[in-house]
């Protein structure tokens, strides 16, 4: 039988030994509602404490039974309520319930603002409530809403928000670029308990909110203009793409790298090398070809894992002349020391250490 | 409280989507099974396929439904992130029921020395063989499904057979 032949019919074969399960159904329902939460963390933040975070929530989430509420009609919502609910149940009303900043006079856009449920406050599963903006600044308008929290009544069907009361006014910029929305406030964090489950809750909401939008693909969250004041108020990594850019030489070199790790050519690779370049940080370095056909042999991908890696932003590691994928490992005091990279600024390709620990 | 379909703004495509799952889920399921080996995995792959799917079919509609399910599939299946997840979240299952352990189908699989070669192959290569062989899939269409070029595959696919040759005992070509 020829070699291509019994592969086919190895392949067939085992593919038979599953079959579709009926509840996969049910599953993909339910994440469609809750799976808000995983994106929140993954693409949201995009930091490395972010995905611990998500590590930490996912059993738990997975141990739970939840239930879904039916699709809600599309009820009439008041334009712009007179009253201003409470953001949590036992905060009394302190301004009129609409933002502050609202969107230009002209057509009026549904929009949906998350909040969370009771039971689930930490964002496991954020629901939308329907919201009308006029103008064309919809996201800044749901943004203005979430802020102000839900309304008596949806309170007392169990909505609730991570947002502290009377912050109707920290949104002060809004602007999309490229299917990344960057969102600014005012310095809210100390009028908040941050907690691992308030920052996901924050970010489920604000995440969720600011993603309904086709224009919007991620969203990236500063304090006055500063995105990792932000992020570090809440005990997070800053996302890898507000990195400053890298110099030309930096991103030339990291993408003939790149196209010699895609195209699996340990030759173009072994050009681009200087002679003290490194592949691992032992005290006796291995010639590197060796070493990653043997991490190969073991089911590893080194070359892919490189490509992989040279596909995200590079980072400046710290104040050397160093540019390192990915963004975790140049994080001052960062547990990370999974697979890394780095090209100096004169485009000298430096390292790259294909597994953790090295 | 009851548990029911999709939900909000889901009523002009809930139909076409449920259309998509009927007829791809079966597919998907055992394009993820071939390429990760596990059958939780590869239904939590396809799970979430199929959200994106559908939120994929919420933001205009899918022009190749089939091609873009097996895509979603892999780059789920081989998802660094995903897997780390649900290593992380099969460890904390295995004390409350059976869903980190292996199945008899499983442990039958690896007795079969090609797909147990197949398995110890780098992801990259084992997702080309698959499509290859067991989709029989183009190189062009492969090189799709992967955003890659045609010479990343065959490159990539060369490698493979090499190893596979290697590992059975086969001539080498």
């Amino acid at each position: 039988m020829a070699f291509e032949d019994r592969l086919r019919q190895s392949l067939a074969s085992r593919a038979t030994d599953v079959e579709p399960d009926p509840a996969t159904w049910d599953r993909v329902q339910s994440r469609i509602r809750r799976g808000r939460i995983l994106r929140a963390a993954l693409a949201g933040a995009g930091g490395l404490a972010v995905v611990a975070l998500a590590f930490v929530m996912v059993p738990a989430l997975t141990n739970r039974t939840i239930e879904f509420e039916p699709a809600a009609p599309p009820a009439v919502q008041p334009t712009e309520p007179t009253a201003m609910p409470s953001p949590s149940p036992t905060a009394p009303p302190t301004e009129p319930y609409a933002p502050t900043r609202p969107a230009t006079p002209g057509v009026v856009n549904h929009v949906d603002v998350y909040f969370t449920r009771e039971g689930a406050e930490c964002g496991e599963d954020t629901v939308a409530h329907q919201r009308t903006v006029e103008g064309a600044g919809v996201l800044r308008g749901a943004l203005a809403h979430l802020l102000l929290g839900p309304t008596p009544q949806e309170q007392g069907d169990g909505a609730r928000t991570v947002f502290p009361e009377g912050i109707g006014d920290v949104l002060n910029d809004v602007t999309i670029t490229d299917g990344v929305a960057r969102i600014d406030f005012a310095y809210f964090a100390d009028r908040m308990q941050v907690t691992s489950c308030t920052t996901m809750a924050l970010l489920a909401q604000l995440d969720a909110t600011a993603t309904q939008f086709p224009s919007v693909s991620r969203a990236i969250y500063s304090f006055d203009g500063s995105v990792k004041d932000f992020y570090l108020a809440f005990e997070l990594a800053p996302p890898d793409s507000d990195e400053p850019g890298a110099p030309a030489a930096v991103r030339q070199k990291a993408e003939q790298i790149r196209l010699a790790a895609e195209a699996g050519s340990y030759r173009r690779l072994e050009a681009l090398m200087p002679e003290d370049f490194s592949c691992t940080f032992s005290d006796q370095p291995e010639p590197c070809r060796p070493y990653w056909r043997d991490l190969e042999r073991r089911g590893e991908d080194p070359l892919g894992t490189l490509a992989d890696l040279l596909t995200r932003p590079a980072t400046r590691d710290g104040d050397s002349d160093m540019w390192v994928w990915p963004a975790a490992w140049a994080e001052p005091g960062a547990q990370y020391n999974g697979p890394r990279t780095g090209i100096a600024a004169d485009g000298t390709w430096r390292y790259y250490v294909a597994e953790p620990g090295g | 409280m009851k548990t029911v379909a999709v939900s909000r703004a889901d009523s002009p495509h809930s139909g076409d989507f449920a259309s998509v799952y009927a007829a791809h889920h079966a597919e998907a399921l055992r394009l993820a099974y071939l390429l990760c080996g596990d059958r939780h995995r590869a239904e939590d792959a396809v799970a979430e396929a199929f959200v994106k799917t559908y939120r994929r079919m919420q933001r205009g509609g899918v022009d190749q439904p089939r091609a873009y399910v097996r895509r979603v599939v892999i780059n789920e299946v081989n998802s660094r992130f995903r897997r780390l997840l649900l290593e992380r979240r099969e460890a904390a299952k295995r004390s409350a029921d059976d869903r980190g352990e292996r199945t008899a189908a499983d442990q039958l699989a690896d007795h079969d020395e090609v797909f147990a070669a197949l398995r110890a192959l780098p992801e990259r290569q084992r997702t080309v063989v698959v499509l290859r062989y067991y989709e029989d899939l183009t190189e062009k269409a492969i090189a799709e499904a992967m955003h890659i070029s045609v010479g990343t595959v065959k490159s990539t696919l060369h490698r493979a057979l090499q190893r596979l040759r290697e590992v059975l005992g086969e001539e080498v070509a």
